[in-house]
């Protein structure tokens, strides 16, 4: 592995020259930066690996008979499992797919899992993505310059190949394809993650669209070839819910595609991951999962969530005014590392602030104890320091659903922030699978 | 087949028209730079005017320096090889990820010896011409699908003619891209005007001698180069 640690500069020369990048936009201006790549891997052994493979999959296929249930039966809000303030106050709720079953029951296609490893050597699941997480194209990348790089590293080391993610990609969309081609819709070049919209349509070796290039007419969708018309069925959008289609969502939409939902319930397109999911990976409902995993599984739990309460219950709205100044608290409406507020960093003032917000707007957020997770080395100039860093796995949900062998390690560059987030500054490592 | 929509093609025609800007105009440069050791002078204010770009440009130094490097100059070289790599971007599933990659080490390239302590600046200009020839034979090798490599081979065959009739540089070649262009088109599957065609038609049968009197004039002839495709 010396190899790449001593070629660190030349790995991410490579990752520039490839226009390995994410947009962020600030004051209103768009700026492409590059991913800042650390050589030395996350690395997960097989039995570990083992495990967690189980405990995603049970999550993830949990998540998705959730989904099938809150917009048709309504089952765990009869029996009360899950309160209905949660569902139906959730910005992720949307009433344009009440009744409505996408193709193969499947709502989350692609699912992005956010995991820590505690000190404690515990896995516990931070975040669940559901809507359009990014991210896969980052280490899929870096393991082909990587293994460019050394090959001996990986011939001497049992990694498991993380190079199929386009395969995969392309079995999941066909399995749900209802006749047509198969698309990626990127509401284009200054989206955050355009680098990976592009990068995975060529990978996949599927069609990259844009709203322009897309069409419903007699509720099918169309893409506009310039040698005639040609009928999608499937599409992975990439562009949020809200902005999808504007005679559905909002009207102001310039870059979404009039009447696609009209195609989608009319069963005539897929669309991954399906529109509405945002219910399930809403902040407050992350609480109700592993009682999800037990009333539609009828199984433990095998992944932890972070210890979180809801004030929205009086007995944990009296646990996290307590408790305030050792909490994260977080707000359900945001994402991206945003409205993430450490209880500890606050002045007594604002901390009093903070209380009085949460008994005003309980539904508005979430506290969770600090998991002091273990800090992973990252090569800074010629030394190694330590510093915080997550995991996002992603799992496929086709045929079967499976995880993809490898997945997004971000680190934090600042050596007292928790936040990983690539928005806020952090970097990334490639996560190696070993065999057994 | 790929799949080409109606906008894919319009940048794929950009595409081709914008390289082949960049890789004309930095030869052009490289050449008028190493002129300007034994004149000391380069005529800017023409060269504008022929290229029908604004001159505002406060001398010769500047007009090299920020002509060639300046990214917030729309026509800069700089911001041509920004509209090749930003076509190339949308196009990547199209074009693929080792062909991009060519445009956009030649915009760092670019923006290195635009910083103030390069040094060198005409061997750095080769390194960029490097890349957008590598681009050119990469597109050409590895884009499987004729009618694309065609379309931006008609960008880069109208960019050529454009720039040779404006400013009189290599008009020697101008008769074989003539030839090359009217074979190209068919293979393109884009729609041309009927009396651009003609016109253009008409000039290569003067080039090829077999109808010396039927002159069209440059600047006709140019209108219709720039106006041949209906995008």
């Amino acid at each position: 592995m010396d190899d790449l640690l001593i070629h660190k500069e030349q790995i991410n020369r490579q990752m520039a020259r490839y226009g390995v990048k994410f947009g962020i936009y600030k004051n209103g201006i768009f700026k492409e930066r590059l991913f800042p790549y650390d050589p030395i891997p996350r690395i997960i052994d097989g039995k570990d690996y083992e495990i967690l493979e189980k405990g995603l999959i049970q999550r993830v296929d949990a998540l998705n008979m959730f989904l099938a249930d809150i917009y048709n039966e309504k089952k765990i809000i009869k029996d009360g499992v899950v309160p209905e303030e949660f569902v139906y106050r959730s910005p992720g709720y949307l009433a344009q797919c009440e009744g409505f079953t996408p193709p193969k029951a499947i709502y989350s296609h692609i699912s992005g899992i956010d995991l820590v490893l505690g000190k404690d050597g515990v896995w516990y699941i931070l975040e669940d993505n559901l809507r359009i997480p990014s991210g896969a194209s980052y280490p899929l990348i870096a393991r082909s310059l990587c293994r460019r790089c050394s090959p001996d590293t990986f011939r001497r080391n049992n990694i498991l190949d993380n190079r199929n993610y386009g395969t995969l990609l392309k079995e999941t969309m066909d399995n749900v394809n209802t006749g047509g081609i198969n698309v990626i819709f990127t509401p284009g070049r200054y989206n955050a993650a355009y680098f990976e919209h592009s990068f995975l349509a060529e990978q996949a070796g599927v069609v990259l669209a844009e709203s322009n290039d897309l069409f419903v007419e007699n509720d099918n969708l169309y893409y506009r070839g310039n040698h005639g018309t040609v009928r999608v069925g499937a599409v992975y959008r990439r562009i949020s819910d809200e902005y999808l289609d504007p005679l559905c969502f909002d009207p102001s939409s310039l870059i979404g595609i009039p009447n696609i939902m009209e195609a989608y319930r009319t069963g005539n397109v897929a669309i991954v991951n399906a529109p509405g999911n945002g219910v399930a990976d809403d902040k407050g409902i992350y609480y109700f999962v592993p009682k999800m995993i037990k009333y539609y599984l009828d199984q433990e739990p095998i992944l932890k969530n972070a210890p979180t309460f809801l004030p929205f219950y009086e007995e944990d709205m009296k646990y996290t005014l307590d408790n305030i100044n050792r909490l994260v608290i977080k707000d359900v409406a945001e994402a991206g590392g945003y409205g993430v507020i450490f209880g500890r960093d606050l002045t007594a003032e604002k901390l009093e602030d903070l209380k009085k917000t949460i008994i005003n707007e309980p539904r508005r957020f979430i506290s969770q104890e600090v998991i002091d997770f273990q800090d992973l080395p990252i090569v800074e100039g010629d030394t190694t320091v330590m510093r915080k860093a997550d995991l996002r796995a992603f799992v496929l949900s086709g045929s079967k659903t499976q995880v993809w062998p490898s997945g997004l390690t971000r680190f934090s560059r600042n050596p007292n922030s928790f936040v990983v987030n690539s928005s806020q500054g952090g970097g990334f490592k490639d996560t190696w699978i070993t065999c057994q | 087949m790929d799949y080409v929509s109606i906008n894919k093609t319009n940048r794929l025609f950009w595409l081709g028209r914008y390289y082949e800007r960049v890789a004309l105009t930095l030869q052009y440069m490289m050449q008028s730079y190493d002129m300007v050791i034994d004149v000391d002078t380069f005529d800017y204010d023409k060269y504008c005017r022929d290229l029908g770009i604004e001159n505002h440009y406060e001398n010769m130094d500047d007009f090299f320096n920020r002509y060639i490097f300046d990214v917030e100059d729309y026509c800069s070289i700089r911001s041509s090889a920004e509209q090749a790599l930003g076509n190339g971007m949308v196009l990547r599933e199209t074009i693929g990820s080792r062909t991009l990659a060519y445009l956009q080490m030649a915009v760092y390239s670019l923006d290195e010896m635009s910083l103030p302590d390069s040094k060198a600046i005409g061997l750095g200009l080769q390194d960029v011409l490097d890349n957008m020839m590598a681009f050119r034979g990469c597109y050409d090798s590895y884009i499987s699908d004729e009618n694309v490599r065609n379309i931006i081979k008609c960008g880069a065959n109208v960019e050529r003619l454009s720039f040779c009739l404006r400013v009189g540089y290599m008009e020697d070649v101008i008769p074989v891209e003539v030839d090359k262009l009217l074979k190209r088109i068919p293979r393109t599957g884009l729609q041309v005007g009927a009396l651009q065609l003609q016109s253009i038609i008409r000039q290569q049968r003067i080039f090829e001698g077999k109808n010396p009197t039927d002159a069209i004039s440059k600047e006709d002839f140019l209108v219709a180069v720039e106006n041949l495709f209906t995008l």
